[in-house]
């Protein structure tokens, strides 16, 4: 053993904290070395010295002002104090750092994996809609008919004729009762004398009703709608609530002589918690259309005689050109007659229903066997989202993989720059 | 006079005057070892108290394993330890002033009690000057040697305590042991007589 070794552990030789073997070595040498020896008994002194240092007593207000700060602490830990955990009173602000930039990180990351954004997690986009599937079970029932502006050449038969209107007798008393009853619209039309004009009303209403069973309901308001002519235009279904609530929405167009009838019937289906009922009257509108397509028949009837007398081409061909504009006119008129039509003899009627959680007219039997079925459901929902959410993660950091060893390439060089720095 | 345990199982409901009995057993050592690390009262009147505070706080951790002086030593010595690092990253930046040894460096920290050379050479009681000179060692040698030269633990417990390995605590006591050494030697050579101050002339026991 040399001298430079035995220097560095006559430190711990001192305190008698090496091997058996080694004190034995630095024993040995320091017997046949006078500088060690030397350098061992300066290093004994201080040591010495250092153990003989004495205790410092206590400021004279240590005792004072640890007794404010206890009794202080004592309220706090009584009211506050015992909530908070200890480690968490440890917590210093660079303590957090690692934490701030994790979520800060999180922050980033979380939008690119929740998103299903194209090109990026391609993966996950199929898992994630398979995950959408069970959560809401939305179906949107779109019939022909529906296309709302579209003109419907598909109206019921007996309406189908272009300038068919609805039998006078029928709807006219029914409209203006009803015009009468919620006191809206067309009151200045009625001093044209009545019975020479039929009057044109547009009526739609929205009802909310609240059933015990939203199946049967639907099934119900459809048979009636095709016992009264009608049809239904839109259905859908909202997903099925936690606690057994379903909502879904229906649109119907019922002839609109039935339309009072089918509102008032909705009472029988369920508990009626809103009704709102809109008229609009196109009489003024209808008769416009009609003069106009009139006058539009006589220039047709016009245009066609004059044809028929044979003049010079470039006439001919003028009125032809005539006639093609005129005729276009004609559809046109036509076309918004016919909507009107549509309108004024298929009142829509839009149902939002709601199935109650549960059935407020018998008790429900079912109720354990539900909750079991539901807490598997969620159950089995909940450990799926953990292996999607883990296979999501997977892929994020496989995709994010480049970048981090980027990252750790250029953290490398800026810390081996600061390591450099720090020894200079 | 209550004993230990007692004193520790009413503190444990917020007895405070059960709590002070403990504190009047062992403030001075405790303030003693925030002292010596610290180098400077103020900050060990904050730190001892603050240690005695979080003991009282956490004391239903206590579980009379050990004296509750060795418990109350490692709560002061662990907040001194924070602090010291804490400030430490600070002066890393602000002052330079440090001289490198083989394997570890050893900093100047001038902070603002803490006297120059010329100063501690004024000064007339030797255990201000050996604080002094363990106020300029940094705080990773000044927690060793405090460790085992003030409070006497074992190079184990110091391990365990600063987190390190044994080699490196073995290492750290050694240079700090020879800078105090160095210093003090080299302060007697400038003294004209050094035996009358320290007792630390080479030659005085042979």
């Amino acid at each position: 053993m040399n001298c430079r070794q035995v220097e560095e552990n006559l430190s711990a030789y001192l305190d008698k904290a090496l091997p058996d073997e080694e004190m034995d070595l630095i024993k040995n040498h320091l017997e046949s070395c006078p500088a060690c020896r030397e350098e061992y008994s300066a290093l004994e002194k201080t040591v010495l010295m250092l153990s003989e240092l004495e205790d410092i007593a206590p400021p004279a207000l240590f005792r004072s002002e640890l007794r404010q700060k206890l009794k202080e602490k004592n309220k706090k830990r009584f009211s506050l104090q015992g909530f908070v955990p200890g480690w968490l009173k440890n917590v210093r602000g660079y303590h957090l750092m690692p934490i701030a930039a994790a979520l800060i990180i999180m922050l980033v990351i979380l939008p690119f994996v929740g998103n299903n954004k194209p090109g990026l997690l391609k993966n996950s986009v199929s898992d994630s809609d398979m995950a959408m599937e069970d959560s809401s079970d939305t179906y949107y029932m779109k019939t022909k008919e529906s296309m709302k502006d579209q003109v419907t050449s598909s109206a019921p038969e007996g309406k189908g004729g272009e300038m068919n209107f609805m039998a006078p007798t029928g709807p006219a008393p029914r409209a203006s009762s009803t015009n009468e009853s919620l006191g809206t619209a067309s009151v200045g039309l009625t001093a044209q004398p009545p019975g020479e004009i039929e009057r044109k009303i547009i009526k739609n209403a929205d009802v909310t009703v609240q059933v015990d069973d939203y199946d049967i309901t639907v099934e119900a308001i459809k048979n009636k709608v095709f016992a009264m002519n009608g049809y239904v235009s839109n259905e859908s279904l909202s997903g099925k609530g936690t606690e057994g609530t379903i909502t879904g929405y229906l649109q119907i167009r019922i002839p609109a002589v039935h339309f009072d009838e089918f509102l008032s019937g909705m009472d029988e289906l369920g508990k009626v918690k809103g009704r709102n009922i809109y008229t609009q009257d196109v009489t003024e509108e209808y008769v416009d259309v009609e003069s106009r397509l009139k006058a539009m028949r006589t220039k047709e009837e016009r245009l066609l005689a004059i044809l028929s007398k044979s003049g010079s081409l470039s006439d001919i061909l003028a009125v032809e050109n005539e006639l093609a504009n005129t005729r276009a006119q004609l559809e046109s008129l036509q076309g918004r007659l016919r909507y009107l039509n549509n309108r004024t003899d298929f009142s829509a009627v839009s149902i939002n229903i709601q199935q109650a959680a549960a059935s407020t007219q018998q008790i429900s039997t079912g109720g354990l066997n539900e909750v079991l079925t539901k807490t598997k459901e969620a159950f089995i929902k909940a450990v799926n989202n953990i292996l999607l959410g883990t296979g999501k993660l997977v892929v994020f950091f496989g995709a994010a993989l480049p970048y981090l060893i980027l990252l750790a390439a250029g953290g490398a060089i800026a810390w081996g720059y600061w390591l450099k720095k720090k020894k200079q | 006079m209550y004993n230990e345990a007692e004193l520790v199982a009413r503190s444990r409901e917020g007895d405070i005057e059960a709590f002070e009995e403990l504190v009047c057993c062992c403030e001075r050592k405790i303030y003693t070892v925030t002292y010596r690390l610290m180098g400077n009262h103020e900050d060990a009147n904050d730190l001892a108290q603050e240690a005695f505070l979080r003991a009282f706080t956490a004391i239903k951790n206590f579980r009379g394993e050990a004296s509750f002086l060795t418990w109350m030593c490692r709560i002061a010595t662990n907040i001194c330890r924070d602090e010291l690092r804490k400030r430490h990253r600070i002066s890393m930046e602000s002052l330079d002033e440090r001289i490198t040894l083989e394997d570890g460096e050893v900093s100047k920290q001038f902070a603002s009690p803490d006297p120059g050379p010329a100063e501690v050479y004024e000064k007339k009681e030797l255990q201000e000057k050996v604080q002094a000179l363990i106020n300029t060692l940094s705080p990773e040698f000044r927690l060793a040697l405090v460790l085992r030269d003030i409070q006497g633990f074992s190079y184990e417990e110091i391990a365990k305590e600063l987190e390190c390995s044994l080699g490196t605590v073995k290492s750290r006591i050694n240079r700090a042991r020879n800078f105090l050494k160095d210093r003090l030697s080299a302060e007697r050579e400038q003294n004209s007589s050094p035996q009358r101050l320290y007792g630390l002339e080479r030659g005085e026991r042979e």
